[in-house]
């Protein structure tokens, strides 16, 4: 076929056996409507917390909360979680320009995670906490965050909290962030973070490693575009070098505008399928049409 | 090369002189700071179904510019900036434009007018209007515009308009209610590359990239395209969530000049795609005709001399 002569499918992963994707804890991390605002919960009387009518992948009838203010942000109802287990949590997160009143280009925004002894977070103090990555902005777009934590053994609740701070200075007012798509679920499916698409409800992942004119390898970021498509780029947003679109849960189509060379990963959740693909520079890359089989 | 199997491209150069871009006559048109709202007025249609009408800013741009903004308009009402035309001169204008919707809203719709006024301070009665109405979908910032709107004789200013039409929901006071956002609002002398919902303009407004898809019932249809950045875009068919064609311009005036353009393929529907440099009236036109997925176009605009040369296939 035409188009392997230049991307090359590398491997199929045997299948494993279909399996559920775990389930989002957080009620409202969407953000959908303004209501969505009511099941989070302010953490300082210097924060604030509103909706704006933006989603993050560009739904028309979804938007996002924007936190500001100082001192705190906002956290979501405490779930039940089990002692032990591993959690991926995290964001689509996006610090904007900051006007005049805020402090702006000094602000950071990341997702924190709080573990409890007890399964309403209400007694004793936290037994555990850890955070994603903190987005210094104005970041221009929407970028996902993400991390990874085991839940201690003397916890059984966990909450997520929305933070937008002036880095090394907490008091200042930070400029607002937009939140969507927060999520706290157990390891197991598609996690999105700044090289990592998740595409098709979470059950496809893509990622891309480049490799630059002295054959070192890097990973390619991401913008989303649509819960369906997104891109990959190299140097900035503003470049995109090749782009992926799903069709239903298993069909799938990338576009290059590259000649760097590429390995690209594309991955079915749903069966643990996994494909390759790889780009000889100086090559443009051919567009690869494939899908994964139902099992 | 292998793409050309299926991508056939038509060359032609426009004896034309080298012209630069034309300048923006509204200054504030990029929102890039809150402090440039303020170079609007805004006028609110306060009625019995609208509750509130506010103007304001967000440090969001419509093409993901870190440090840039959009103008918020929140309610029925309009914002606009009078300017100095001359008779006799076309003028495009336009703007990009986010409406944001809820389930259970009616959602706004918005339209850019523009009015010419013989007197120099926009006042008395219009002369003559021309108008650009937005019909994209919610929740993605995209182009409008209205092109070659002629300044009629003894006109000597001219009002640019943003509407927002908003019936409103009656008893629901401070619920956010949907918004608009608007960026790159711009009013030029025609001739350049004026966005639209089918028009991409790369690299600074130097080029212009349009597409159609051929064949069908309906015979060739304009895509329409949306735009990630200066310098990409991309068109699509059903749908602004799922690409079709992808296209990024890559400015070369640092070693030899012109703009490289990359066009990538995630479609095999035939269509026809057509990138101009509209500094220098160059045009290409590259066809997929086959069927086939099609591989990278990669070419350069800008590089040659505007001279007369035949058009050639």
């Amino acid at each position: 076929m035409r188009l392997r002569s230049f991307a090359l499918l590398l491997f199929v992963l045997v299948a494993v056996p279909t399996f559920a994707l775990p389930p989002n804890l957080i009620v409202g991390g969407s953000f959908d409507t303004p209501e969505d605002l009511q099941k989070w919960r302010i953490t300082s009387n210097k924060a604030f917390l509103g909706w704006v009518g933006l989603d993050s992948q560009s739904r028309p009838a979804s938007g996002s909360a924007t936190v500001f203010g100082s001192l705190g942000g906002y956290r979501s109802q405490c779930v039940e979680v089990t002692p032990g287990r591993e959690y991926d949590y995290g964001a689509r997160l996006m610090v904007t320009h900051g006007a005049r009143k805020f402090a702006g280009d000094g602000t950071q925004a990341y997702v924190r995670i709080t573990f409890w002894g007890d399964s309403l977070c209400r007694y004793g103090v936290p037994v555990g906490e850890a955070q994603t990555e903190a987005v210094a902005g104005p970041t221009g777009r929407f970028v996902a965050v993400s991390a990874h934590a085991q839940t201690p053994e003397d916890a059984r609740g966990a909450y997520l909290t929305l933070i937008s701070v002036v880095a090394n200075a907490p008091a200042a007012s930070a400029a607002p962030t937009l939140f969507d798509d927060v999520f706290l679920q157990e390891r197991g499916g598609c996690v999105p973070d700044e090289v990592t698409l998740c595409l098709a409800g979470g059950s496809l992942s893509a990622s891309a490693t480049y490799f630059d004119a002295s054959g070192s390898a890097h990973q390619a970021q991401v913008v989303h575009l649509s819960t369906t498509s997104g891109y990959f780029f190299t140097d900035s947003p503003d470049d995109a070098e090749l782009t992926i679109k799903t069709d239903g849960a298993k069909s799938f189509v990338i576009g290059g505008m590259t000649n760097l060379g590429l390995r690209i990963t594309v991955k079915d959740w749903t069966t643990g399928q996994e494909k390759r693909y790889v780009n000889e520079s100086p090559h443009f890359l051919s567009p690869i049409v494939d899908a994964f089989s139902a099992q | 090369m292998r793409f050309k199997t299926i991508i056939t491209l038509l060359t032609s150069v426009v004896a034309v002189p080298l012209f630069a871009a034309m300048p923006n006559l509204l200054p504030d048109g990029g929102f890039d700071t809150p402090e440039v709202v303020a170079g609007w007025r805004t006028v609110t249609a306060r009625t019995a179904e609208v509750n509130q009408q506010e103007t304001s800013w967000i440090g969001i741009d419509s093409l993901g510019s870190p440090s840039s903004g959009s103008m918020v308009l929140n309610g029925a009402g309009f914002s606009m900036q009078c300017v100095a035309v001359s008779e006799g001169v076309a003028y495009d204008f336009g703007a990009r434009i986010l409406i944001n919707t809820r389930d259970g809203f009616k959602t706004p719709s918005v339209s850019m007018k523009l009015s010419f006024f013989a007197d120099s301070q926009c006042g008395g009665a219009s002369l003559a209007e021309g108008l650009a109405v937005s019909g994209a979908e919610p929740g993605r910032f995209t182009a409008i515009a209205a092109k070659a709107n002629v300044a009629p004789q003894g006109a000597h200013s001219a009002l640019a308009k943003v509407l927002v039409s908003q019936p409103g929901d009656a008893g629901l006071s401070g619920v956010p209610y949907p918004t608009v956002y608007v960026d790159e609002m711009f009013l030029r002398e025609a001739g350049g590359c004026a966005a639209d919902d089918n028009t991409l303009c790369l690299a600074g407004g130097r080029l212009r990239a349009t597409v159609r898809f051929l064949g069908g019932d309906t015979g060739a249809t304009v895509a329409p395209a949306r735009q990630s950045s200066d310098s990409t875009g991309y068109f699509f068919a059903q749908s602004a969530a799922s690409p079709e064609l992808t296209i990024k311009a890559i400015d070369l005036s640092q070693g030899g000049g012109g703009t490289r353009i990359i066009i990538g393929g995630l479609t095999n529907r035939p269509v026809e795609i057509t990138v101009e440099d509209v500094t220098r009236h160059q045009r290409r036109t590259y066809f997929n005709v086959s069927g086939q997925y099609p591989e990278t176009i990669v070419d350069v605009l800008g590089n040659e001399p505007a001279r007369r040369r035949p058009t050639a296939r």
